[in-house]
């Protein structure tokens, strides 16, 4: 799983990067990245099991806490 | 100011069917509101209706004040750059998070119907794959296709009512009203925010429309076809099964399930499958889609093709992360998704909208004091 990831984000990086920087996109190139270092930090986490904390939890019970609920 | 970055045209009605087709993917979460209304579901949806039109009238509003702009470009007129950076981000959140759910719903979907072996990753990663490719083409043929998705849908409907002819009580429509009061205003909360408030996304679709003065109408009539199509689903599933559809996660599968025509017409859920698919993969594109030009709007990109892909993978990981089961995304559903996508999809626009009045009047009382 681990490097099925690894070869997945590989092929992606191959894919954008040189249509990117051959453009001179910077800005896109810029934006691409971050999103690139996001992703990979967090499937590789996921594909050693390891739990991501649900941003999901944090909205419900935010919720909770101003009483906006049904139950 | 930032220029729009997507140069298709679409027409006024490709962008009509394109919002019915959306709204009859949600007939897969019908179960939302059954659990709360149970026979009176189908009443739900119509007082649901009647409160979205109000909300729907400030979107036209918006939408009117300002021609050829989409939602972030808005904001950013009249929050200013700064702030408006940052509602847009709660959107690109919002759209992210619904999207999620909506990749989600799929993958529980197939897995509970279709592959109950595979690994719910793999449903996900193919599914992203076909709407990333979608979206590469562009915006016509993102929404191309929605006649012809709503069109199968209306046969399977026909069909559905044709064959269950021998499962059809009308007594189970009855009695009416005999829930609490509350049961209703939670449903109608479900279905004005689940249902139909996320036609919001398509504020960011209108500048794409090539006959501007025709939106109001296709809004209009996107979101009566979609609703009455949504009702003909609900009230059917109640006719057939009628006490069990609040327990039942999908009703209209049951439905189709229990259609057997003198032993030859059977089995015939895979063809609700097959269209459902399609129909939740048109919804997911115009989301994904949404999603990747709001990206881009808001950092001022030239393109949003070259984020596609990497917003695919976020997509994976985050709607693995957002539920650990089918149970749980329904809860969400049924609560807390009411309040979260309520805050967006009807006090936002608009608070946006009051704040644009107020700024106009107090520029045109100081015009007059010069």
């Amino acid at each position: 799983m681990f490097i099925v990831v690894i070869i997945i984000f590989i092929i992606i990086a191959l894919f954008e990067l040189p249509l990117l920087i051959k453009e001179k996109q910077w800005r896109e190139l810029i934006v691409f990245s971050g999103l690139f270092v996001f992703a990979f930090i967090i499937a590789i986490l996921q594909s050693i099991g390891i739990d991501i904390p649900n941003p999901i939890k944090g909205i419900i019970s935010f919720l909770k806490y101003i009483h906006l609920s049904y139950k | 100011m930032n220029q729009l970055i997507e140069k298709g045209k679409i027409s006024s009605s490709q962008f009509k069917f394109a919002i019915m087709c959306f709204l009859v993917g949600a007939a897969l979460i019908t179960g939302f509101y059954a659990k709360e209304t149970k026979q009176d579901s189908w009443m739900v949806i119509l007082s649901g209706y009647i409160v979205f039109l109000i909300f729907l009238w400030f979107y036209l509003l918006l939408v009117k004040n300002f021609p050829g702009k989409n939602l972030i470009q808005i904001h950013d007129l009249i929050y200013g750059p700064f702030l408006g950076k940052i509602i847009s981000a709660l959107y690109i959140f919002y759209f992210f998070t619904v999207e999620s759910f909506n990749l989600r719903d799929l993958g529980n979907f197939v897995s509970g119907s279709l592959l109950p072996e595979t690994p719910i990753v793999i449903v996900l990663a193919l599914t992203t794959i076909i709407c990333a490719w979608t979206i590469h083409k562009g915006v016509e043929v993102v929404v191309r296709y929605g006649m012809i998705f709503f069109c199968l849908w209306i046969i399977l409907t026909f069909m559905t009512i044709i064959l269950s002819y021998d499962n059809l009580k009308f007594d189970n429509l009855l009695p009416m009203f005999s829930q609490p009061l509350m049961n209703y205003i939670h449903g109608t909360h479900i279905s004005a925010t689940i249902c139909f408030g996320e036609i919001i996304i398509f504020l960011m679709i209108v500048p794409s429309v090539n006959d501007q003065s025709k939106i109001n109408r296709s809004f209009f009539q996107g979101l009566t076809f979609g609703m009455i199509a949504l009702l003909f689903i609900v009230i059917i599933d109640t006719i057939v099964l009628g006490k069990y559809t609040p327990i039942l996660t999908l009703a209209s599968y049951e439905t189709l399930r229990m259609i057997d025509v003198a032993g030859i017409f059977s089995r015939m859920e895979i063809i609700f499958v097959a269209i459902h698919l399609i129909l939740q993969f048109f919804k997911i594109s115009v989301f994904y889609y949404v999603m990747v030009l709001s990206i881009a709007q808001v950092c001022n990109l030239r393109s949003y093709k070259s984020i596609i892909n990497i917003s695919g993978i976020i997509l994976i990981s985050y709607s693995i992360v957002i539920a650990s089961s089918n149970i749980e995304s329904a809860a969400f559903g049924n609560d807390a998704a009411t309040f979260f996508s309520g805050f967006f999809e009807l006090l936002l626009p608009v608070i946006t909208f009051l704040i644009f009045k107020i700024k106009k009047k107090i520029n045109k009382s100081t015009k007059d004091n010069i």
